[in-house]
């Protein structure tokens, strides 16, 4: 199999598996892994979470990684990842293999271009309801992201998935095309919250409780 | 004087004080803006805090950018009166709070640039009576690692 990925990532299988081993594995600074698809077995692994730190930090998600796992090595796209939620630091990753030979799906972040028009001369806010869209293509088409013009957007216009303008041969998008990446919406007025007085209490939905 | 959002229907108008052991379960990870202030501890944080920090925020930013507010005061609070001897039963609702753990996202915005979001969403902690942490999307798609 030959492939060319830029980024590879080592891979060591584990045996323990369960909260604690995983625990003890995260204090010697490794990050337990689960790969999966392909024709292969899933199977358990650590990788160090400084290397896969870098990684992340430098390229995204959104990448496609060489692992090298047990003497082998496989394309792999990054298919899920748990954070602490507090702290931030990352505590498993799903890897999926891949075949770089086969369209796969992959989600992809939405990059914002140019100042709209409707912002820039109408005072507008430009609203994103779509940071990141799904994807089919092959690994060797993927974006590193995918562009959005706002340029031309005035006040109230919305900037679809129809609208995008990718090689649609080769990237397949796996939304609607109606879907609404991109608007600009005129500014919030002060919106004065809905309620309630001194002593103004909600009703009670079940009977023969009300009375205190 | 209570001018802040609470529930319109409740199934029972008192509830008990309860625990808030561990983080977040839920509402962890920015959803909707670019920019996001994180609870770092467990609290009450009460409708009116809430409030005031919507209106620091809203009166920062002026007339740009959206807001979001993630969290809800929908925790009925009791209070006895003043010199009052304990038993009796239950005090009267006084109020309404949001249960926050550590993890929670309140507030997120977009809209704007980050050194605005950023003051703005300074402002709003100040209100409020956690500890919070001012993040962005890409620090949770990975930056921040």
């Amino acid at each position: 199999m030959s492939f060319d990925t830029e980024i590879s990532l080592k891979a060591e299988l584990r045996e323990d598996s369960g909260k604690g081993a995983s625990r003890r594995m995260r204090r010697t600074g490794l990050v337990p892994v689960t790969v999966y698809g392909g024709d292969a077995k899933a199977s358990t692994a650590a990788v160090v979470h400084r290397e896969i730190a870098a990684v992340l930090r430098r390229h995204g998600r959104n990448k496609i990684l060489t692992l090298n796992l047990d003497g082998a090595s496989t394309p792999v796209k990054i298919a899920d990842m748990q954070l602490d939620p507090v702290k931030g630091r990352l505590l498993h990753m799903d890897l999926m293999r891949i075949s770089m030979t086969e369209k796969t799906e992959f989600e992809v972040p939405v990059e914002i271009v140019g100042e709209a028009a409707g912002v820039k001369l109408g005072g507008g806010i430009l609203d994103q309801p779509q940071h990141s869209l799904k994807i089919r293509c092959l690994p060797g088409d993927l974006p590193a992201q995918i562009e959005v013009d706002v340029t031309s957007l005035g006040l109230g216009d919305p900037f679809r998935v129809s609208d995008l303008k990718i090689d649609r041969d080769k990237i397949e998008v796996l939304a609607a095309p109606e879907l609404v990446i991109a608007t600009v919406v005129a500014p919030q007025k002060e919106e004065e919250p809905v309620v309630a007085e001194e002593g103004a209490e909600p009703e009670v939905i079940k009977k023969g409780k009300s009375e205190e | 004087m209570a001018e802040y959002k609470i529930p319109k229907k409740v199934k029972y108008r008192k509830q008990q004080r309860g625990r808030r052991a561990g983080a977040a379960k839920g509402g962890t990870s920015i959803a909707f803006g670019e920019y996001a202030l994180k609870a770092l501890e467990a609290a009450w944080v009460s409708g009116k805090q809430i409030e005031a920090g919507r209106v620091a925020i809203t009166r920062y930013v002026k007339r740009g950018g959206k807001l979001w507010i993630r969290v809800f005061p929908d925790k009925p609070i009791t209070k006895k009166p003043a010199e009052t001897r304990m038993g009796k039963g239950k005090g009267a609702p006084e109020g309404w709070v949001a249960v926050i753990k550590p993890g929670r996202i309140l507030f997120e915005m977009e809209g704007v640039d980050h050194a605005t979001a950023k003051e703005a969403m300074r402002l709003a902690a100040a209100k409020l009576s956690v500890k919070t942490k001012f993040i962005t999307r890409e620090d949770q798609e990975g930056g921040a690692l």
